[in-house]
């Protein structure tokens, strides 16, 4: 590749990535200093960023096609460090980035589109598009990171916007706790992926995928690793991918962050966020292919929430529950692809799968009238689709149904296993208590309410 | 800048905050005590960022000192970290004046606990460095005795940091009576140092105090907690008597694990917000002597800078912005959603991002000097590095479940209060921006501070295997 067509798509990328950070950027700092901007400037601020992004990245396809290059690393310099220690800014793009971009970016720019109508006069109207922005540097940070840390900064971006979109209607209780449950599989599965990175600085020195992956294609493996380095880097790969994309024993967080509104939760759990554990096992693809009892686990993963989803979402009573459980059997399925070394079957499923789904959420709130509208067409109510469970014997099929609306017992499974935590935690805190009483509350206080009254508007 | 030019900018730094509390507790109205306060700490925060981006390598000291056998010593210097650990004082100093109530009492006792940190972090003297940690024992006592029903938390502070001072003070006297022997440091030189260190970090178990004082408020000794001076009494042994340290460190090292660990999960079970807040800061605190004590190489350094910064001014801010909220309404409990997003959508808003930036969100100075401290510690302790870990993890929990319960949920029937006021708002938009901007900046800042070279006591010992990086 010459030098002058390096430089261009260098910049094609940094543009598709820079241009969402820049706009969350402007408007977190307008949010913080001033009052909320017009929604004319939002939006235009919005459709402006995610609509360049898009075309940057059209570009930097195109421009790869015509200047034949499979993969190119942009090193920007470091961001950190000292001596050997540090966090290199270095973008990889390559065939996986760039079909994942792809994805991102188009959906954003119509979910961003969609979401100026759909959140009109909405309070929250600032922070949603805020949070989407930032949301879109995360997603487009975690395809075109270079190094697992790097890697890592999106997907706690994607983390953090996530669960303040889930909370983002601040009024009532029931979306602050979706977050908290969806925050707490983050949490647990980012364990993982830091550990991860942790165990490839102990064992191979680099977390760089250049370092790590040295085949021509994304696809090339295996990775330069030792097999049992493989095998526990790539345990934590799969445990934090699980988490991430709500496989099982996580899957329980995926209904509960339907409470958001309905363009985040299209956009988040229909198509892109769901998706992050999933490209993290494509990224690190190679990895699974030196631990072959790893990807057997992916299989086994995959299909037990494959299994799961389907059987839940079919006693879903709503519309976006429902979706959300068959989100989950999708990407099961792509992790079982994944798992038996189908990468690029694998990414056409996301890409095709995230497409669909992002449809089918955007149009759930008018799920009930076009259900009315095509019985009013047909004469009669649609009939129902055949029933999965009526492959299953009889005396089963009772077992599987209260199996599937009590959701797996994933809640109360996951409840006992963080009750000992909690009752520990609570011994260890009364304990500290009677080493060191607490002080009585400070409300009565003359102090307290003097100052009360010097800030009193 | 020749060290005959910086004598006058250190003695400044260290009295300027001790004058300017004098003249402060002599005002008749708070407001003008806040004036003369902000007067001086504005002064003391651009000293303190000045020496630390132009410092660069080595330590800078004053030319005159104290006479000894051995000549003169120099009294007052700050050596890389030493001066970031100043700019965390003063600008934690700076925002608590301005967002502190304006009462003469409390901007006085500010500048008491600014006068006393950096006299503790700049003094090379033995007797400064006890005169600056018992300055801020004894305001941080009358501190939480002030409070009320404070009497018993006042009698935790005092128990707790008298011993660590005690502790420190036997420590100085026996490296001073050792003197240029060269002999290694004695079991109870040692034994002082680690009582002085942890009692001083709140390290478990000499903890309850810390927990205790940012219970106890709204105050303003709390907010500087994140001042570290237990870690840069450390660091200033470590330069002296690095080899001879190693089963001190060791065991700090271990007390910073279990730290990090404990208050992670005490955070899980908290109601008060309050007690929360200080689980959390007790914990992300650890990190930092635990970097100090098992990291090495030079992003041990690097990081602790980063870190520092990012716990000092994240955590500072997020104290300020529980005291901005009980101010207004008196305690709260996170059993239930106080639902103050409504009428106070800014202070919610800064109250996530130091939330998040205490627990090391991306693009934050805690995210930055985590990330090399444990990239530092991994070789030798990897074991401690996965610990670390998680409890950040656990952290990265309580501090999202603290602002959501604290903001979220129906607009309760609260008394009609209202958003911050102009200077709270400064001063915590203020920390936020430094927060962030040290993170996103961190080559320049770790560069222009000169820690990017490894100096003695961050390098491994014998035999230790060398650290590896991501970066070529």
């Amino acid at each position: 590749m010459s030098g002058g067509a390096e430089a261009y798509l260098a910049a094609l990328a940094l543009a598709a990535l820079a241009l969402p950070a820049a706009g969350a950027a402007v408007l977190g700092l307008w949010l913080l200093l001033r009052d909320p901007p017009s929604e004319g400037l939002v939006a235009g601020l919005a459709r402006g960023c995610l609509v360049g992004a898009l075309a940057a990245t059209v570009l930097l396809a195109a421009g790869m096609g015509w200047a034949g290059v499979g993969r190119f690393v942009v090193d920007l310099g470091p961001w950190f460090g000292a001596g050997h220690d540090g966090v290199r800014l270095e973008l990889l793009v390559d065939g996986l980035t760039v079909p994942f971009m792809g994805l991102a970016t188009l959906l954003l720019g119509a979910v961003g589109l969609f979401s100026v109508r759909y959140l009109h006069r909405e309070p929250g109207f600032a922070r949603f598009f805020f949070l989407l922005l930032l949301f879109a540097a995360g997603v487009l940070l975690l395809a075109t990171a270079g190094s697992l840390e790097l890697l890592f900064v999106g997907w706690e971006l994607v983390g953090v916007t996530s669960v303040l979109l889930i909370a983002f209607f601040q009024g009532r209780p029931g979306p602050a706790e979706g977050g908290l449950v969806a925050l707490a599989a983050y949490r647990t599965c980012d364990v993982g992926l830091l550990l991860a990175a942790i165990l490839l600085h102990h064992g191979a020195a680099s977390t760089r995928f250049v370092d790590l992956f040295p085949g021509p294609g994304w696809t090339d493996g295996p990775a330069a690793l030792g097999p049992g380095l493989a095998l526990a880097v790539g345990g934590l790969l799969a445990f934090s991918a699980a988490g991430k994309s709500a496989q099982v024993p996580f899957s329980s967080w995926l209904p509960r962050a339907m409470e958001g509104p309905t363009p985040s939760s299209a956009i988040f759990y229909g198509a892109l966020s769901v998706h992050a554990g999933a490209y993290l096992l494509l990224r690190c693809g190679p990895i699974l292919e030196a631990a072959p009892a790893v990807a057997a686990a992916v299989v086994l993963l995959g299909g037990a929430t494959a299994a799961h989803g389907t059987f839940v979402g079919r006693v879903q009573t709503d519309v976006k529950s429902a979706l959300a459980y068959a989100s989950a059997t999708q990407v099961g399925l792509i992790f079982v692809e994944i798992g038996l070394g189908l990468p690029r079957l694998a990414l056409a499923h996301l890409v095709g799968h995230a497409l669909l789904r992002t449809l089918q959420l955007l149009r759930a709130p008018s799920a009930l009238r076009e259900h009315r509208e095509v019985s009013a067409l047909l004469g009669r109510r649609p009939a129902p689709a055949p029933h999965a469970e009526l492959l299953l014997p009889p005396p089963a099929r009772a077992w599987v149904h209260r199996l599937a609306l009590e959701r797996g017992f994933h809640d109360a499974a996951l409840e006992r296993l963080v009750a000992p935590l909690l009752g520990l935690a609570r011994r260890l805190d009364a304990l500290e208590r009677r080493i060191a009483p607490p002080p009585a509350p400070a409300g009565a206080s003359v102090e307290s309410s003097r100052a009360r009254e010097e800030v009193a508007p | 800048m020749s060290t005959t030019l910086l004598l006058p900018w250190l003695a400044a730094l260290v009295a300027g905050p001790a004058l300017g509390a004098t003249i402060a507790r002599r005002c008749t109205s708070g407001r003008r005590a806040r004036a003369a306060g902000l007067a001086v700490a504005g002064p003391c925060l651009l000293v303190a960022a000045l020496l630390l981006a132009a410092g660069g390598a080595g330590v800078v000291t004053d030319p005159w000192g104290w006479p000894t056998e051995a000549g003169a010593r120099p009294l007052l210097g700050l050596d890389p970290l030493g001066r970031a650990g100043a700019v965390v004082v003063a600008a934690v100093a700076c925002a608590a004046v301005a967002a502190a109530p304006p009462r003469a009492a409390v901007i006085a006792r500010l500048l008491w606990l600014e006068a006393g940190g950096l006299l503790a972090l700049a003094g090379l003297h033995p007797t400064l460095v006890v005169g600056g940690w018992a300055l801020t024992l004894g305001v941080a006592a009358r501190e939480a005795a002030a409070a009320p029903g404070g009497r018993p938390g006042a009698r935790v502070v005092l128990a707790y940091q008298g011993a660590a001072l005690a502790a420190l003070a036997v420590h100085l006297a026996a490296a001073h009576l050792r003197g240029a022997s060269g002999a290694p440091p004695g079991p109870l030189e040692l034994g002082a140092l680690v009582v002085a260190v942890a009692g001083r970090q709140a390290l478990a178990p000499l903890h309850s105090w810390a927990l205790a004082l940012v219970e106890g408020g709204p105050g303003a000794a709390a907010t500087f907690l994140g001042a570290q001076l237990g870690t840069a009494a450390l660091l200033r042994a470590i330069d002296a008597d690095g080899p001879g340290l190693a089963p001190a460190l060791a065991a700090l090292g271990a007390l910073s694990v279990a730290t990090a660990l404990l208050g992670a999960l005490l955070g899980l079970a908290q109601r008060s917000p309050r007690r929360a807040l200080g689980c959390l800061l007790l914990s992300q605190g650890a990190l930092i002597p635990a970097g100090v004590t098992l990291a090495h190489g030079p992003a041990a350094h690097a990081g602790v800078v980063l870190a520092w910064l990012g716990h000092g001014l994240a955590g500072a801010g997020l104290l300020l912005g529980l005291d901005a909220i009980e101010r207004r309404l008196g305690p709260l409990d996170l059993a239930r959603y106080a639902g103050l997003s409504a009428r106070m959508p800014r202070l919610g808003a800064l109250f996530l991002v130091l939330g998040l930036a205490l627990v090391a969100l991306p693009g934050s100075a805690a995210f930055c000097g985590e990330d090399l401290l444990i990239g530092g510690m991994i070789e030798a302790h990897p074991f401690a590095s996965a610990a670390l870990v998680v409890a950040a993890a656990t952290n990265g929990y309580t501090v999202l479940r603290l602002a959501l319960r604290l903001f979220w949920g129906p607009d309760r029937a609260l008394p009609p209060v209202g958003d911050l006021l102009g200077l709270e708002r400064a001063a915590l938009t203020g920390l936020v921006v430094a927060a962030l901007a040290a993170g996103l900046l961190a080559q320049p800042l770790v560069r222009a501070a000169g820690v990017d070279a490894a100096p003695a006591s961050t390098r491994p010992p014998e035999g230790a295997p060398r650290p590896h990086g991501s970066g070529p």
